[in-house]
């Protein structure tokens, strides 16, 4: 296993930036996710540090050791493709022996090793089986397999839980987590949905157009946003922007306010460090555990709020809605920077939010 | 060609004008005439074919006709075959003496017997000739489009530089061929077409044969395997075993003569009207050097033909297909030979009429590049191929040529190769009785 | 791979069930394209069948019924035998030779590189032209005397090389074989290429990071990859070879000896010079029947296995800690030892590379630039000895007597070269006129198997169409004679597109079939439910999607057209309606060698047209064969 070390890494297509400037240390027997929306450069990001695709600038080290040089076959390195590369013409026993073959080992222990990944990812009764022949949820195991089979320094993943449906995509969610923690090997994980990286790991990198926007902690992003792209990134339903005067207390309009669903919920005794605007009840979502509330306020702007339970009240409904100012983040309006959470009215220290954020979960 | 045109016109113009007895308006209105619209169909084969075409052209003006010419590139005969058992309508086709009985007998074609003048224009041929162009029952199919023999030439340069003599038979031919060689005067002294087509390796082989003096075939159309036929083949392939001729000597383009007129070879047996070709500077490295011989063997003789015009069997109109016939294959209207004249001036094609090859613009013109007295004395001994009057000849031509390649080639004795041509001729007399 | 509605019910892979009613405008669209095959191929292929029944002398007028004697004499007949060796050795030279070939083309061309567009034409333009002109370069080039080749080697300082290179047998036929492989290579590289391309670039990067250096890549992932490709070009390339006639015929027609008889000249021989249809027939018909063997052996050998349906069984839980295998001990991971240090491999690579693709350059141009230098040379220069290649001056000549024969005095012009400029319009008028009937009637009937391929009767008369591919063309030769002249079209330009359009359809409908197979059925339905007729749906929306088929199969169709010589040589009579190739054969049969100056000012007229378009549309060219050929 192995560390791995980005730095100042920079990638140009011609003219055109698709890497910036990044800075990244991921700790050996780490699970990082590298997070964002669709072209801001996570899976370039993966390719570098594979070696499939050249950095114009910077240095990626694995353990320390400059990696500028070596070819993607010398840098022991295992990656899960988005559509798995399975190779078509060889049974699921011979795909996951390949890289062991390249190795030139001792058939034995090709058998061995091959049988130990089998047996840990469930495969043991497809290996004669060909490609073709299986499912997308069996590809994917069979790719993670041929990817661990050979112990590499480093597990990249490009989007592998992509191509699944909802419920498979949860389930192998768990089992890759497992396995990792298991094997305590270092993974990089590229992925679009928030949940996913939320969930699955140690920290996140959170990136926009080739630019790293936070690496940090699920919890800490989540609950810190670095900016108000990553606080609109993360979490869903999205978080709610207000404008800066909504706070009183002199707020400047400069500045907006960050307002989680979550956090947000419709009382009628609202609490003394609680920050509450009035609005009409539009749209009623049950979803479950929760009941997401569509609120209009005075300025006719949209808030999403949640509420228990969805039979206390009706579209057409005045509302109050509440939430504890130290839930509340601050944004600067022109850089997007958060500059900290909503200071309680009376001058209080400014709270952390996170008890107040998690007692509201239901 | 304008020039011929041009004085032919100017004497019908002066011919007509004497006759006085026709009204002036009519003979000017001659020309208003207009064509008969069913063409006539003429099929020949590539050989001067611009010539060809001019001369059809000067028929349709002259006679006010109408006649589609076709011309077969490759494989003459068989492409004409094939589109004569496809029910093709010809009226006149070109034609090697070999494939007369074999149409006729398909009734592709009709003889010329009981047409006007036709008694007149046999008489004016030389005898071997008018056998060439019959068939078996002695009818004439065909008019002449020119006669043609092997003919032996040398290069007299060659010749003195290495001190040898013309060879007048095999022996002194091998041995001269060899002694080039050694002198190093030319590394492939001896040349010829010996290629798998019917106007090269076949005829080659049956002049030789006929120099030599061996009839190859007999009355009854068997094979005469005798000490000449045998010597022959030997000598063939002694030639190519010693390494007297050039090795791609069966694949050579244009029957060899391009490869002669560069000089290199010393001996040739070619088609007698390419000695014009290799004494002519512009074409020919050696111009004014190419000789001519008899034939080496004991009888000096030769292979001669003569090519035709054949009548298809239900020609368009009879009258006109054989005033077409008489245009290219005799005399025009005015008595004059101008197809078959400009063929002998311009390429040195000799003809079957007498009168044509003792006319002295002709012979004139064939002095300059062969020496008349041999060529004649050559014609005078040639053999005619009788053979070739049966229906299944070609396909025994053909397959002897195959066979006597490889031969030459060095496979095979030669008696068997001389078992496997009399087996083919019983074979094939069986298939066509 | 896909992703699944359910687990672990699937969907059955086959989308619709095989008993779907087939809609009439699909049959409506198929009937043209079989009609016409039926027709004008089916009925003439009928009666040459029949002939082959029989044994007929046409001088003799007899016809004598023979049921299979025919055939069953064949097995006695010692040539026979002989000639089916040489056809095998030709045959296996070829297929081995054209197929190493493209793919080292392929491969080639498969990289990014500048010139690359430029690369990709050249190594087309062997294949643009006609196998006619191909047999006269070469017989040219091979002379002995005064060749080319020979030329070359004189003027580069080694007489002693010079060899007159068709003289012996054995040589012959493998230089023929080389001429074909010159000729087919091409084809091969652009089937090739298209599975290259079709290839997802993350086997190749799993593999590179699997630790699988180029060649194992080359080996393990990309040849059984091609593997649907190899089969079809397979079948392609030895039904092309065992039939190849045209460059025999021009070549070496069967010689020095019997060195070069392979059996579809023999074939020739017994039917058109002996003028034993019957036996003909025969001996051509074991062509196809060995055709129809080979591909069948292909098959068995390089099919694809039949795939078990997915099921979405078969995953057992994840064991929690440690399980039954433990983890085997690895060594640890050590990088390869280079031979090389990496800059010196990588240059060392690069140059390679270079060397390789200039080579594949020379070997497709140079004999075309020699081609073009010849027609600039003077006529009395080409048959120079010793031989040699450098011109005493560059002339137009050659070409104003082929094009302007008016200017050049009656002996030095010919007949042939002043039919040039007629036989090229014929030409185009008969290949434009081909293509886009072919691919009209191919794309409706392409369009209508792709969506019903499993219809019993779609398939059986999709097979049906590819079997009239393995007919040699001369046993048509002279049912289609007598059918044209029947219905009064021998010499007519109309009779050649008919024949043409009747070989060709069955090929632009594979084409059509392949690309539509590309193109989902939503897109068919979208169009049906919003409102279009089939007619217009097809028209207004598949048409655009498969526009770079059409165009590749246009192109296809518009070559094999130009290039076409046996029917166009019995089919016509006058210039009227010869084609190119006609004529350039009729500069063959000169006695008068001093054309041959017009004779290679002809080649390259005759070549110009399809090596434009080659360049032109080589990018349609490589997408046309990526559909064309992996569906196989």
């Amino acid at each position: 296993m192995a560390s791995i070390s980005i730095r100042d890494v920079s990638k140009s297509y011609g003219a055109l930036p698709v890497l910036q400037g990044l800075d990244l240390d991921i700790r050996d027997g780490e699970f990082v996710s590298f997070l964002g929306p669709s072209g801001c450069g996570k899976s370039t990001l993966l390719f570098c540090i594979a070696g499939l695709e050249e950095i114009s600038g910077g240095a990626i080290r694995l353990d320390g050791q400059d990696m500028g040089r070596i070819p993607p076959r010398d840098r022991n390195i295992a990656l899960v493709f988005q559509d798995y590369a399975l190779y078509p013409h060889m049974r699921v026993r011979e795909n996951i022996a390949f890289p062991l073959q390249q190795q030139r080992l001792p058939a034995q222990t090709v058998q061995k090793q091959v049988a130990w990944a089998a047996e840990l990812l469930g495969l043991e009764a497809l290996l004669d089986r060909s490609p073709a022949e299986l499912s997308g949820g069996q590809r994917q195991r069979v790719a993670v397999g041929r990817a661990i089979v050979r112990n590499p320094a480093a597990l990249l993943m490009d989007e592998p839980l992509s191509n699944l449906d909802a419920s498979l995509r949860v389930r192998m969610r768990t089992e890759i987590k497992r396995l990792q923690r298991e094997l305590g090997m270092t993974v990089v994980f590229v992925t679009h949905d928030q949940e996913e990286a939320m969930v699955l790991s140690d920290r996140i990198a959170v990136m926009d157009a080739g630019v790293l926007q936070q690496f940090a902690e699920p919890m800490t992003v989540y609950r810190e946003p670095a900016n108000q792209f990553v606080a609109s990134f993360i979490g869903s339903p999205q978080m709610n922007f207000l404008p800066g005067p909504v706070a009183g207390g002199g707020m400047a309009a400069s500045s907006l306010l960050g307002v989680r669903p979550y956090d947000l919920s419709p009382t009628r005794r609202p609490g003394p460090d609680d920050l509450t605007v009035e609005g009409t009840l539009t749209l009623i979502e049950p979803a479950g555990p929760v009941t997401f509330l569509d609120v209009t306020l005075a300025d006719g702007s949209l808030v999403k709020a949640t509420c228990p339970d969805p039979r206390t009240h009706q579209p057409g409904e005045p509302l109050t809605l509440a939430v504890p100012r130290g839930s509340v983040s601050v944004f600067n309006a022109d850089n997007g920077k958060r500059t900290g959470a909503l200071a309680p009215p009376s001058g209080a220290r400014v709270r952390d939010g996170v008890a107040e954020a998690v007692a509201h979960r239901a | 060609m304008d020039r011929l045109l041009q004085s032919y016109l100017l004497s019908r113009r002066r011919a007509l004008q004497g006759m006085a007895a026709l009204p002036a308006g009519l003979a000017l209105a001659r020309p208003a005439l207009a064509a008969p619209s069913t063409p006539l169909s003429f099929i020949g084969w590539q050989y001067q074919p611009q010539i060809a075409e001019a001369n059809v052209n000067t028929f349709k003006q002259l006679y006010d006709e109408n006649v589609s010419y076709e011309l077969v590139p490759g494989d003459y005969h068989p492409v004409v075959e094939t589109k004569l058992l496809g029910g093709q309508h010809i009226d006149m086709m070109y034609s090697e003496e070999d494939h007369i009985a074999r149409w006729h007998a398909a009734s592709w074609v009709r003889d010329l017997e009981g047409l006007p003048e036709v008694d007149a224009i046999k008489a004016g041929m030389f005898p071997v000739s008018v056998r060439s162009m019959s068939l078996p029952d002695g009818k004439l199919a065909g008019l002449p489009y020119y006669a043609g023999h092997n003919a032996f030439i040398y290069n007299e340069e060659h010749l003195s530089r290495a001190g040898v003599g013309v060879p007048d038979n095999w022996d002194s031919l091998l041995d001269a061929c060899r002694k080039l060689k050694r002198d190093g005067v030319s590394d492939a002294p001896y040349n010829s077409a010996w290629g798998q087509k019917w106007p090269e390796l076949s005829w080659s082989l049956f002049s030789l044969w006929y120099a030599e003096g061996a009839p190859v075939f007999d009355k009854n159309s068997d094979l005469v395997v005798d000490a000449a036929f045998r010597r022959v083949l030997e000598g063939h392939r002694a030639l190519f075993k010693e390494q007297l001729v050039t090795p791609d000597i069966m694949t050579l383009p244009a029957e060899g003569v391009p490869s002669y007129c560069t000089g290199r070879h010393t001996f040739m047996v070619l088609h007698d009207y390419d000695q014009k070709v290799a004494n002519d500077p512009k074409a020919s490295k050696i111009a004014g050097k190419v000789r001519n011989a008899l034939m080496p063997g004991k009888t000096h003789s030769t292979f001669a033909w003569t090519a035709v015009y054949l009548m298809g069997a239900q020609p368009t109109d009879v009258n006109r297909t054989w005033n077409l016939l008489r245009f290219f294959g005799g005399k025009a209207r005015d008595g004059q030979y101008h197809v078959i004249k400009r063929w002998a001036l311009e390429f040195g094609l000799g003809s079957a009429y007498k009168d044509v090859m003792s006319d002295p613009e002709v012979v004139a013109s064939f002095s300059q590049w062969r020496d008349l007295g041999v060529s004649n004395k050559q014609v005078e001994i040639a053999t005619s191929r009788d053979i070739s009057k049966t229906t299944w000849f070609p396909e025994w031509d053909l397959f002897m040529m195959q066979r006597t390649q490889d031969y030459i080639r060095g496979n095979g004795s030669l008696d068997q190769l001389c078992d496997a041509l009399t087996g083919k001729v019983a074979e094939l007399k069986k298939q066509y009785q | 791979m896909s992703g699944t509605t359910h687990v672990p019910a699937l969907r059955p892979p086959v989308r619709e069930r095989v008993t779907e009613r087939v809609p009439g405008f699909f049959y409506a669209a198929v009937a043209p394209t079989l009609l016409a095959v039926l027709l004008v191929v089916g009925v003439p292929l009928g009666y040459s069948l029949f002939l082959s029944l029989n044994r007929i002398n046409p001088i003799t007028h007899r016809w004598l019924f023979v049921g299979f004697g025919n055939y069953a004499a064949l097995p006695g007949n010692a040539e026979l035998w002989a000639a089916l060796g040489r056809t095998a050795y030709f045959a296996a030279l070829s297929v081995a030779g054209t197929t190493a070939l493209g793919m080292v083309f392929a491969l080639l061309l498969n990289a990014r590189f500048v010139g690359r567009g430029v690369l990709r034409s050249v190594v087309l333009v062997p294949w643009a032209m006609a196998s006619v002109s191909v047999g006269v370069l070469w017989s040219f080039l091979f002379a002995g005397d005064f060749g080319g080749v020979n030329g070359v080697l004189n003027d580069l300082g080694f007489p002693s090389l010079a060899t007159p290179w068709l003289g012996d047998g054995f040589r012959a036929l493998n230089l023929v074989a080389l001429v074909h492989v010159w000729n087919q290579a091409p084809l091969r590289a652009l089937m090739l290429l298209a599975g290259l391309q079709s290839m997802p670039a993350s086997l190749h990067k799993a593999a590179m990071l699997d630790g699988a250096g180029p060649v194992r890549r080359f080996v393990a992932i990309t040849l059984p990859w091609l593997k649907p490709n190899l089969l079809f070009i397979s079948i392609i390339a030895t039904i092309n070879a065992l039939m190849a006639f045209d460059v025999l015929w021009i070549m070496t027609r069967g010689g020095p000896g019997s060195a070069t008889t392979v059996l579809a000249w023999l074939g020739y021989l017994t039917a058109f010079q002996f003028f034993k249809f019957g036996e003909g027939a025969a001996i051509l018909y074991v062509l196809t029947l060995l055709s129809f063997v080979l591909a069948i052996l292909y098959f068995a050998v390089l099919g694809p296995r039949r795939a078990a349906p997915v099921r979405a069984d078969g995953l057992t839980a994840l064991p929690g800690g440690q399980g039954r295998h433990g983890m085997a001990a690895l060594p640890p991971f050590r990088p390869r030892t280079r031979l090389l240090p990496r800059p010196v491999a990588r240059v060392l690579a690069q140059g390679g590379f270079w060397a390789v693709a200039l080579l594949v350059f020379l070997w497709s141009a140079l004999p075309v630039a020699a081609l073009l230098l010849m027609s600039l040379t003077p006529a009395s220069d080409l048959i120079r000895t010793p031989a040699s290649m450098v011109p005493s001056t560059i002339t137009l000549d050659n070409f104003v007597s082929v094009l302007l024969p008016g200017r050049v005095a009656a002996q030095a012009s010919s007949v042939q070269a002043q039919r040039v400029p007629l036989s090229l319009l014929n030409s185009f008028a008969v290949g434009a006129v081909v293509a886009a009937v072919s691919v009209v009637l191919g794309t409706l009937a392409g369009y209508a198997f792709a969506r019903h391929d499993k219809t019993p009767a779609f398939k059986l008369s999709l097979w049906a169409l590819l079997l009239t591919r393995m007919t040699p063309g001369l046993t048509l030769v002279l049912p289609f004679f007598i059918g044209f002249r029947a219905a009064g079209l021998i010499d007519t330009r109309t009779a050649l597109m008919v024949s043409y359009c009747s070989f060709l359809l069955p090929l632009s409908t594979w084409m059509m079939r392949s690309y539509f197979e590309g193109v989902p059925r939503s897109l068919d339905r979208a169009a049906l439910i919003d409102g279009c007729s089939r007619l217009k749906a097809l028209w207004k929306i598949l048409l655009p999607v498969v526009r770079p088929g059409i165009v590749a199969t246009a192109i296809f169709c518009f070559l094999a057209s130009w290039n076409e010589f046996l029917f166009a040589l019995i089919l016509t009579s006058t210039p009227r309606a010869q084609t190119i190739p006609v004529i350039l054969a009729g500069f063959l049969s000169q006695a008068q060698f001093y054309t041959y100056g017009p004779l290679f000012a002809a080649t390259v007229l005759s070549v110009a047209p399809p090596v434009a378009v080659a360049f032109l549309f080589q990018r349609y060219l490589v997408q046309g064969a990526l559909s064309g050929s992996v569906k196989g």
